[in-house]
């Protein structure tokens, strides 16, 4: 075996492997940024998952605003019973 | 007083087993055989030219024998004046002398002598038993002749056996000219018998007790060690001491936690492809054929990447394109290794070829599929200690990476703080596997398996429909996957194939190979600096090994030694990310350029 000549072949694997691993990478990443800026006004397609919490918090608010009324209701109505309460025993 | 007896039993046993005489049915060589069947001609019809055997017919009955033939000095005559035209005799008489022949004296057009070299093989596997019947491509045999590398024989045609030579057997010795075995062609057979045809009685009580004996697992490794101990040893000795590496593999897994979920699997895998008789990793033993069908067909890499694919998240990597650039970096280790496993060729007793050379470098990548991938592909013999090696270093990689980093980097570079990633949107995550797989197939088809592997698994995750099978690909397909690789695997550390220098070799290469990817990794992420606006901390840059996730941790916790808030987890997710990507690209340039040696 020539060892001279298998070494020349393995730095011929070397520089022609490290060429086409940096030469892919380096295309995906201008792919990648072109990608980003191609789909940038499409951002929120398909994010279904973002939009959800919004409406459980909108929910949220309504339930608690129909709370606070219920228990202001409660509070009038309370004090309406006292008074029919007073005008009857005649106070 | 009982334990004695049954010893001394025992002892009568074995000894009776080893003296037992072996009954010759055949003749024992070419010669022989010429005697005693008249007429015996050179079988044309199955012979395929084949320098280590040939086929002899006997025209009255049509049976027909296997001869082995290496070194054949009658052979290789007919071989030489078989160069009927005279410039092709001139050519072959000026071919340089080699282990096969050298002609000492020439006239035109005839070989007046030609040295044979020692035609001595030995067996390391058989699989014909008389009366099997043999297809295309069944294999019957394993035998490393003297000064030949070591050889699977399969039938190239469909026969049975009608007879086989006394004693061929893994570790005897085949002899140039010995008569292997008889056999009749057969095109069309059947298993329909005649009434009380079946019908056959035991061996008598001595033949079923050495029976018996012989077929103990202590009588073979005895038989094998001592049978040509130079050339035998490491088939019965050697079977021992493999079983003590899985034992100690599965004593790493289970005590020292490395990578136990494959190093578990392949250490029991050796400890059941060693044992003697089972043939469990043979053609048809589980493990043999779970070989097949999943590494040599390169199914169970892929499969693992489709998992690997549907566990990953890309999204660091497009939140910040540029660190890709480590991953690449990083597979330098792989063509370091690669030009280490060549220049091992200078110790005397190592020898590794372009393809040897290519499989063992994969290690470096840090991916154990892509390893196996490739090594299935160029250097089958030595697949078990490249997968032994990748996922042992995998797994040392906190070990073996941090005095690396911090040998390389100032303690400033330790603490620079990267800026925040940006939100990357579901559909950009969505279109990345495609355009992935798009450029791939356009630029390396031959990466295209893994990558598209890869990224299936990955556009299942992100798409978000399929959630079934991004659950099934990444745990229970994997988790299958990796039982039978890991087995099949195993079934590679066999004594013959593992114990030489070469496994020495690999081991330490892949050592090299991990500590010059950490080392290229962290270098051009300084380099980056010089050149960027934005610094990276170069910790990430040991990240490009592809050990998803280990790799980015390592880097994530160096960092936070130097600076309890700086994590940078999710920023070393993008060179590790990109390793996996860098590597299996690697791999399709060393397929591209070794499997068409």
């Amino acid at each position: 075996m020539n060892l001279g000549a298998l070494l020349l072949d393995g730095v011929k694997a070397t520089v022609l492997g490290m060429a086409t691993v940096f030469f892919f990478l380096t295309l995906m990443i201008c792919f990648m940024k072109l990608l980003s800026k191609a789909l940038a006004p499409f951002s929120n397609f398909l994010e279904p998952v973002a939009a959800q919490p919004k409406k459980k918090a909108k929910k949220k608010e309504a339930a608690g605003k129909t709370a606070e009324i219920s228990a202001e209701d409660r509070v009038r109505a309370l004090a309406a019973i006292e008074a029919v309460k007073l005008f009857r025993a005649g106070k | 007083m009982k334990i004695r007896t049954f010893l001394m039993a025992f002892a009568a046993l074995f000894v009776s087993c080893v003296l037992c005489a072996q009954d010759a049915a055949l003749p024992k060589t070419l010669a022989d055989l010429q005697k005693a069947v008249p007429g015996l001609v050179r079988d044309a019809e199955h012979s395929t030219n084949d320098d280590c055997f040939d086929w002899y017919k006997d025209p009255k009955t049509g049976d027909i024998y296997l001869v082995y033939v290496w070194g054949d000095e009658n052979t290789m005559a007919s071989f030489m004046t078989d160069a009927q035209n005279e410039a092709d005799f001139k050519e072959l008489s000026g071919a340089p002398k080699d282990e096969v022949a050298s002609i000492i004296t020439k006239a035109k057009a005839t070989v007046e002598k030609i040295q044979a070299a020692k035609g001595k093989a030995t067996i390391f596997a058989t699989w014909a038993k008389k009366g099997n019947k043999l297809h295309d491509n069944t294999e019957i045999m394993t035998i490393k002749p003297v000064a030949r590398s070591k050889g699977k024989v399969k039938m190239a045609a469909s026969l049975i056996v009608t007879d086989l030579r006394a004693g061929l057997d893994t570790a005897t010795a085949l002899e140039t000219n010995d008569v292997v075995g008889k056999f009749i062609p057969a095109n069309l057979y059947h298993d329909s018998l005649r009434e009380g045809s079946n019908a056959r009685n035991l061996p008598s009580f001595g033949q079923s007790f050495i029976l018996l004996g012989k077929s103990t697992g202590i009588y073979d490794l005895c038989r094998q060690t001592f049978q040509d101990f130079p050339n035998t040893w490491m088939l019965g000795l050697g079977k021992v001491i493999m079983t003590l590496v899985g034992i100690l593999l599965v004593y790493l897994a289970i005590v020292k936690g490395f990578e136990p979920l494959l190093l578990l699997p392949i250490g029991f895998g050796s400890i059941l492809a060693n044992i003697p008789l089972a043939g469990i990793s043979g053609p048809s033993g589980l493990q043999g054929m779970v070989y097949n069908v999943g590494i040599e067909s390169g199914v169970f890499p892929l499969i693992i990447f489709l998992g690997v694919g549907a566990m990953t998240d890309f999204g660091p990597m497009l939140a910040n394109p540029r660190t890709a650039l480590l991953g690449g970096a990083a597979q330098f280790g792989i063509f370091g290794a690669l030009l280490g496993a060549l220049l091992l060729n200078f110790i005397p007793g190592l020898e590794f070829n372009m393809k040897d050379a290519a499989s063992i470098g994969i290690i470096g990548g840090a991916d154990g599929p892509t390893a196996i991938f490739l090594a299935s592909r160029l250097s089958p013999s030595l697949l078990g200690a490249i997968a032994v090696a990748a996922y042992s270093y995998m797994a040392l990689v906190p070990i073996i990476q941090p005095p690396i980093m911090r040998a390389l980097t100032t303690d400033a570079e330790r603490r620079i703080k990267m800026k925040q990633l940006r939100h990357v949107p579901q559909i950009e995550k969505i279109c990345f596997p495609i355009m992935i797989t798009l450029l791939c197939a356009l630029l390396l088809p031959d990466a295209a398996p893994l990558i598209g592997m890869l990224m299936l698994g990955n556009l299942m995750r992100e798409c978000g429909v399929v959630g079934r099978l991004t659950d099934t690909a990444s745990n229970a397909l994997m988790n299958i996957v990796t039982i039978f690789l890991g087995l099949s695997v195993g079934s590679k550390l066999s004594a013959d194939q593992f114990l030489n220098a070469q496994t020495l070799g690999i081991l330490f290469l892949g050592c090299a190979a991990f500590c010059i990817a950490t080392a290229t990794g962290v270098c051009f992420a300084k380099l980056m600096n010089m050149f960027s606006k934005d610094k990276i901390n170069p910790l990430i840059g040991s990240a490009g090994v592809s050990a998803v996730p280990m790799a980015a941790r390592v880097s994530n916790k160096v960092g936070l030694e130097y600076d309890p808030q700086n994590f940078l987890l999710m920023h070393a997710m993008g060179p590790n990310v990109s390793g996996v990507i860098g590597s299996a690209v690697a791999a399709g340039v060393l397929l591209c350029i070794c499997g068409s040696i």
